[in-house]
């Protein structure tokens, strides 16, 4: 509203214009520590969460198509899929993935780690936004590396990002995996 | 100054000046635009109803530099005939998270066999030694096999506070080379 001067300034007014507009505001909309502010509409903001989860630990993966590790480790570590986040997003979101990744035997072959997203959105693994390593050449080269990419085609709501691995010929590895995801 | 939720107006209820000060006033400074002092920044949040202005920061440093150690460190030689430069570092004011991401031209190690890697610490308010875990770098490529590439990770734990992120570099044998060196710090 526009103040007049003279004119009753009416509770119902100051309800509407000031308190519920301030409850709009950041601070009035802030819950926890950590996070952060991104645009939903006109006059309307939504408070976000950036979110990692971390597997330190080293696996192994044969298939050409992107999938979970489906080997153990070269020493001998259990299979953990993923990483994997899960959080709420709008249609737009940030995502970083990164490993010590490498270690096909073959000189010429790649070894890639990408992400799916499953729930609300339904986007498979590709080579666009993968990190890894092409040609280096044995069982014992590595690249510690990461890839961020802007993926604008989600549907809002939940969803679940996953890692998933590929290579062009004989197994390869991935060890310190990080997957990053930071919703807009 | 603190957010306080504000009052709800009653109809025939003395406004009063106080009551202006505490709804009105102090919860507009409380908000983005009163808080708002650098181009480019932006705001997280800090508490419950409460916002900090955040500005995300790079250092970059081109000179090539060499280093020799198994356990992180700055570089301690240079091919370049000038004294080895430390970093890059960012110093900026953080919460508990902060996104960071370190990038060189990365590798160089005539040992064949050998690691050449680049991660970071952070001191000031938090404590964190540099790590493989959220390193930049190859493995056993050889002496004339370097990486354009970087790492992105998420740093967590931190304490709130002046916080300087260092990019720190190792190698498992032999001597690593680095330029072209990028340390960016997002904080949350």
């Amino acid at each position: 509203m526009t103040a007049i001067s003279g004119a009753v300034y009416t509770a119902a007014q100051f309800n509407t214009f000031i308190r519920d507009n301030l409850n709009e505001t950041l601070p009035g909309l802030a819950t926890v520590s950590g996070n952060y502010f991104v645009t939903t509409g006109t006059h309307h903001l939504a408070e976000r969460s950036i979110s990692q989860d971390t597997i330190s630990v080293q696996n192994g993966f044969d298939s050409t198509s992107y999938d979970n590790p489906d080997l153990a480790g070269l020493a001998g570590e259990a299979i953990t899929p993923g990483p994997t986040v899960t959080l709420f997003t709008g249609t737009t979101a940030l995502v970083v993935v990164g490993a010590r990744i490498g270690g096909g035997s073959t000189s010429t072959q790649s070894v890639k780690m990408s992400w799916e997203v499953s729930g609300d959105s339904s986007i498979s693994a590709i080579d666009e936004w993968a990190c890894g390593c092409v040609g280096f050449g044995g069982s014992t080269t590595f690249a510690y590396d990461s890839r961020a990419f802007l993926c604008t085609t989600l549907t809002q709501g939940i969803n679940t990002f996953t890692a998933k691995y590929a290579v062009s010929s004989t197994p390869g590895y991935a060890s310190a995996r990080s997957l990053l995801v930071m919703p807009f | 100054m603190t957010w306080t939720a504000p009052m709800t107006a009653v109809f025939g209820a003395v406004y009063t000046a106080a009551q202006f000060n505490t709804y009105v006033r102090d919860n507009l400074n409380e908000c983005a635009p009163a808080k708002a002092s650098m181009i480019g920044s932006y705001f997280t949040t800090s508490d419950d109803n409460r916002v900090e202005e955040r500005k995300v920061t790079q250092a970059v440093i081109d000179q090539q530099d060499s280093f020799n150690s198994a356990s992180y460190i700055d570089p301690n030689g240079s091919s370049t005939g000038n004294s080895p430069i430390a970093g890059p570092a960012v110093t900026v004011e953080t919460g508990s998270v902060a996104f960071v991401a370190v990038g060189g031209r990365i590798g160089g190690d005539a040992t064949g066999g050998d690691s050449v890697k680049m991660s970071w610490s952070c001191s000031g308010a938090s404590s964190i030694s540099a790590t493989d875990t959220w390193a930049a770098g190859l493995v056993k490529l050889g002496q004339y096999s370097f990486a354009y590439c970087n790492r992105g990770y998420l740093a967590t734990g931190l304490n709130p506070g002046q916080n300087t992120f260092t990019a720190k570099y190792a190698v498992s044998g032999g001597t690593g080379f680095a330029s072209y060196r990028t340390l960016l710090v997002m904080p949350f």
